[in-house]
């Protein structure tokens, strides 16, 4: 994203609706810092320029991923929908991807609103490798790693800043506390921070397996989550 | 996807913010969805947001005719007993799409249960690591969060906070503009409303 100078006012209007913090000021008027910029196009859709100063610049690899990983309206080509990540729990009930004795946990790098680097995705992707993870292959963060038993990311792409992605894996729920510890020690070493989330398949009655090990374990979840009610048919098996 | 997880506040506000999805059969793979927003982006935006602009009823009857394999997000829900309703006409409709609704889990799990239903497969959020120091303040997360995607920045929502506080905003015009940002239509306009006066005050 730019700004066109000779049409710029200096108004400030466009200021506070960036993500990135990205539009700062160059004389009495503005610019984008191209570093900072996500390439969310928040600026644009936004409508909030009086003389239609912001421009789109032409990406190329790899600050194409800024856009793709920033505007939640751009959709991947990997998954096929709109969004960072896949349906992951949504559709449990018709795909069946996360089964008893399982658990799937979400990490939204970057989230919320601080923004991240492939950098500090990776120091994660390879924290929860060692504990014995499977990426989730369709997930488009899992297409950018040049290795996906070790979690590691091709390094043309590690310096792209983006708002945030997902990264997705499961794992037996036996090993819910070592991904959990894995991921407060990797906690410590990154430039950003990280949003969890933990899947778990209820049982018949119920009963959520995975809640037992984190209230045994004294690991803090939320009192507000998501549910994925069975509506969906044919039901997985 | 995991926009409608991780929503901030406490659990009296957080009583007041219900999210439903619906999810078509063959999803994550919607062919007629990529081409038509490729090829279209500022009209499947229009579309888009005016399908989620609408009413419950009006949303209810259209259902049926959503094309195999789409996403429909929303609607938003600020009242449990609302929600409740809506989720029973769906089970009543057997529309064989996945649905998942965001919210606290007691109080879902209150609604599914008057209308014979169980949780089928859940999430949890299990908070923020990392660097915290680089958040915004709590009262301004409440906000933004609702916003899974983070197109709602910091600034905007302080900025909103302190117009309507000198008056040079009202309210409600506050949160159009900041409810417009959240392409998904997931922000929750009444909440917001309570939390731009709050942080107003």
């Amino acid at each position: 994203m730019w700004i066109n100078l000779e049409k710029c006012i200096g108004c400030m209007e466009c200021v506070p609706y960036c993500p990135a913090g990205a539009i700062i000021a160059t004389g009495n008027k503005f610019m984008v810092d191209e570093d900072r910029c996500f390439e969310c196009y928040v600026c644009i859709r936004a409508e909030i320029c009086p003389v239609d100063a912001f421009q789109k610049a032409p990406l190329k690899w790899p600050r194409t991923l800024r856009h793709l990983f920033s505007s939640m309206t751009m959709i991947h080509k990997g998954t096929g929908i709109d969004g960072r990540g896949t349906a992951e729990m949504k559709t449990n009930d018709v795909t069946g991807r996360y089964g008893y004795g399982e658990v799937g946990f979400t990490v939204d790098v970057g989230r919320p609103g601080v923004g991240t680097t492939f950098e500090d995705v990776e120091r994660i992707s390879m924290a929860v490798a060692k504990v014995g993870v499977e990426f989730e292959q369709m997930n488009p963060v899992t297409k950018l790693m040049s290795d996906k038993t070790t979690g590691s990311i091709r390094d043309d792409v590690k310096m792209e800043r983006i708002l945030s992605c997902v990264l997705e894996f499961e794992t037996k729920d036996t090993k819910t506390v070592s991904i959990i510890n894995a991921l407060r020690d990797v906690s410590k070493l990154v430039n950003t921070v990280f949003s969890v989330g933990c899947i778990c398949r209820c049982k018949p009655d119920g009963t959520i397996p995975v809640k037992k090990i984190l209230d045994e374990a004294g690991i803090f979840y939320r009192p507000n989550g998501k549910i994925n009610i069975g509506l969906g048919r044919p039901l997985a098996p | 996807m995991t926009h409608t997880l991780h929503r901030q506040g406490d659990v009296e506000s957080l009583r007041e913010d219900y999210v439903v999805l619906i999810l078509g059969k063959d999803i994550p793979f919607s062919p007629y969805r990529m081409r038509f927003s490729r090829r279209f982006p500022r009209i499947y935006e229009i579309v888009k947001k005016a399908f989620l602009n609408m009413g419950i009823l009006k949303m209810l009857r259209i259902i049926n005719r959503i094309k195999p394999g789409r996403t429909q997000e929303g609607p938003v829900f600020n009242d449990k007993k609302e929600l409740a309703s809506y989720l029973k006409r769906l089970k009543e409709r057997n529309l064989g799409k996945s649905v998942v609704v965001s919210g606290l889990f007691d109080e879902v799990n209150d609604c599914l249960k008057g209308i014979n239903l169980s949780p089928h497969t859940v999430q949890f959020s299990l908070g923020i690591f990392g660097k915290k120091e680089l958040l915004p303040r709590q009262e301004i997360l409440e906000v933004t969060t609702m916003c899974g995607h983070h197109m709602i920045s910091p600034r905007l929502a302080e900025r909103l906070a302190s117009d309507v506080r000198d008056g040079k905003l009202s309210r409600e015009e506050a949160v159009r503009v900041l409810s417009k940002q959240c392409v998904c239509g997931i922000c929750n306009k009444t909440r917001a409303s309570k939390l731009i006066e709050a942080l107003a005050r």
